[in-house]
C-alpha cells in the first residue's frame, strides 16, 4: 500500500492506494502518528484501495483507539468493492464515520 | 546473538601447512591470543583426512603443498555437505590476482598474506569464527522452532474433531458432514466446530482470529478453553457470541479480534439458529440454487458492549450449509486469484449436491486459481441435512 497526505489546519486527509494488509503495519503506524500531532479530523480515503484483510481492519481499530485518546474523529470515505463489503460484514459503521 | 570469549577461544582450528616453522609460529600466535584447541597437519591430503574425521570450526590453509594443494583441498571439501560452510582462511606468499581468484573460486572464504600480520590474522579469524557460530546458533534455533511448531500443530489438530467422530455424528443425526483444514504455517488462527449439543441439535462454527501463526493459534486455544468451560448447549447462538465477545474484549489487545459464525442445527425440524460476528457470509445450497446468509456483526473482541442476535432459517432435506474462512476466497496476490462473491456462488451452485464433493470442488479450484502457497489459513465446513 502507498499513501499520500494533505493537511489543512487541524484537518488531514490520507489517500491510500493498493492493498491494505498485514505487511502495511509499519506504514500505517505513520498514519496513526498523525493523530498525535494535534489533528482533530482524520479522513481516510479508500477510493483507491482494492483490498483489505483482517489485519487491515485491526489497524483501523487501533487508529480509532488513538483518535479517541486524542479527541479526534476518523472519517472513512470512498470504500468500494471488497473493502466496502468488509466494512459492511464487520459492521464498521457502528464504530467509524463512514461516508 | 553475542558470542562469548570462552566459546570463541575453544574453537577448533586446523592449520594445514607444510612449512613446519610457519605452522609453529601460527600456533604460538593463536595460543598467545588465548585459543586452546589448535591442531596441525603437514599437507592437503592429511588435511582432508582430518576434516573428514572431525569438522573444525575454521581451517588456516597454505596454497603450495605436496600431494593435495590448497586449491584442490578447497574444491574437495566444498563438494561435501557438512564441510560446505566451513570457513577456510587461505594464507600464501607472493600471489597474483589470477591465483587469488582461483583460490576464491575453489572455495576459500578469505585470504591473508604471508608473512602473516598477527593482528590481521586474529581479526580475520575472529570474524569468521563468530559468523560460523552465529550461523550454527541460527540453524539450531531454526530446527528447534520447527520441531516445536510441529508439536504445536499436532496439539492444535487435536482440537478438531477426528474423522471417526465426524462419521459417528453424521450417522447419529443423519447428516452429511465434510471438513477441510489447512493452516498457512505449521499452526494457524482458524478453528471449526461440529459438536452434538443433545440428541437432536448439532452446533457448527468457523472461527478466524486476525493474523495467523503462533499468536493467532494461541488465541484459538483460549477460545477453545472458553467454549468448553461453559455448557454451550444451554445458550442460543446470540448469547454465546455475546459471552465470548465480552471475554475476548478483556483478553485481546486493540486491533486483534476474531470473526465467528456459530449456528445450531436441529436435525429433526431442520431449523438453523445462528449468530454472526463478521465472518465471511455462509452459503445455503439448495435445489433452487445457492444464496448467502447475509448477516453482519462486529468481530468478537472489538467492542465490549456488543450484543449479538440469534436469527433463524428453515432448511429443507438435502440443503447444504457451507461455512468457510477468508483463506478460501482471498489471496495476497489479488487480481484473478481473488474469488468474488458471484464466482463463489456459481461454483457452489454448479457442484453436486453432496457435502464431500462440494468441498473437494472448492478446494481443488482454490489451488488451481491461487497456486499451492497458502498465505492464510483455509477452513471449510459443509453440513447437509
Amino acid at each position: 500500500m502507498e499513501y499520500s497526505k494533505q493537511q489543512e489546519g487541524t484537518n488531514c486527509t490520507v489517500t491510500m492506494r493498493g492493498r491494505f494488509t498485514f505487511s502495511d503495519r509499519n506504514m500505517f503506524d505513520q498514519i496513526i502518528q498523525i493523530l498525535a500531532s494535534g489533528i482533530k479530523q482524520l479522513t481516510l480515503d479508500f477510493s483507491e484501495v482494492e483490498f483489505i484483510d483482517s489485519a487491515g481492519l485491526g489497524m483501523l481499530l487501533l487508529a480509532q483507539d488513538e483518535a479517541e485518546k486524542a479527541n479526534a474523529t476518523i472519517i472513512m470515505t470512498g470504500a468500494k468493492g471488497h473493502v466496502e463489503k468488509m466494512f459492511k460484514v464487520s459492521r464498521f459503521d457502528d464504530i467509524f464515520v463512514i461516508q | 546473538m553475542p558470542i562469548n570469549d570462552s566459546q570463541l577461544f575453544q574453537a577448533a582450528i586446523l592449520i594445514v601447512e607444510d612449512d613446519e616453522a610457519n605452522a609453529v609460529y601460527l600456533t604460538e600466535v593463536l595460543e598467545q591470543a588465548g585459543f586452546c584447541n589448535i591442531s596441525h597437519v603437514k599437507d592437503g591430503e592429511a588435511g582432508l583426512s582430518a576434516v573428514h574425521a572431525s569438522v573444525p570450526d575454521i581451517v588456516i590453509l597454505d596454497i603450495n603443498m605436496p600431494k593435495v594443494n590448497g586449491y584442490e583441498f578447497c574444491t574437495a571439501v566444498r563438494k561435501q555437505e557438512p564441510l560446505k560452510h566451513m570457513p577456510i582462511l587461505v594464507q600464501s606468499g607472493a600471489i597474483d590476482d589470477n591465483k587469488l581468484t582461483k583460490a576464491f573460486l575453489s572455495g576459500a572464504t578469505d585470504f591473508i598474506h604471508k608473512p602473516v600480520n598477527n593482528e590481521e590474522l586474529l581479526a580475520r579469524l575472529c570474524v569468521h569464527l563468530e559468523n560460523q557460530m552465529m550461523m550454527r546458533e541460527l540453524a539450531h534455533f531454526r530446527s528447534r522452532l520447527e520441531r516445536e511448531l510441529e508439536q504445536a500443530r499436532s496439539t492444535q489438530e487435536s482440537l478438531l474433531p477426528t474423522q471417526h467422530a465426524l462419521d459417528a455424528l453424521a450417522k447419529q443425526f443423519n447428516l452429511g458432514v465434510a471438513t477441510y483444514f489447512q493452516p498457512s504455517s505449521e499452526i494457524g488462527g482458524d478453528l471449526y466446530l461440529v459438536m452434538p449439543l443433545d440428541d437432536v441439535r448439532v452446533a457448527v462454527s468457523v472461527v478466524d482470529f486476525t493474523g495467523h501463526g503462533i499468536n493467532a493459534a494461541l488465541n484459538i486455544f483460549r477460545l477453545h478453553t472458553m467454549l468448553y468451560s461453559i455448557n454451550i448447549s444451554e445458550h442460543s447462538p446470540g448469547e454465546l457470541l455475546s459471552y465470548i465477545n465480552g471475554k475476548l474484549h478483556k483478553l485481546l489487545p486493540t486491533g486483534q479480534f476474531a470473526t465467528m459464525f456459530y449456528a445450531i442445527l436441529n436435525s429433526h425440524t431442520r431449523t438453523l439458529d445462528y449468530a454472526m460476528a463478521g465472518a465471511p457470509a455462509p452459503i445455503i445450497k439448495s435445489k433452487r440454487g445457492a444464496k448467502f446468509i447475509d448477516e453482519t456483526g462486529l468481530p468478537l473482541g472489538t467492542r465490549e458492549a456488543t450484543g449479538y442476535d440469534t436469527h433463524r432459517l428453515q432448511l429443507k432435506k438435502e440443503d447444504i450449509l457451507l461455512l468457510y474462512s477468508d483463506g478460501l476466497t482471498e489471496t495476497p496476490s489479488g487480481g484473478s486469484a481473488y474469488l468474488s462473491d458471484n464466482a463463489l456462488l456459481k461454483q457452489v451452485e454448479k457442484a453436486a449436491a453432496n457435502a464431500d464433493v462440494l468441498l473437494k470442488d472448492l478446494v481443488s479450484n482454490r489451488y488451481e486459481r491461487a497456486g499451492d502457497a497458502v498465505p492464510d489459513d483455509i477452513t471449510l465446513l459443509a453440513v447437509q441435512c
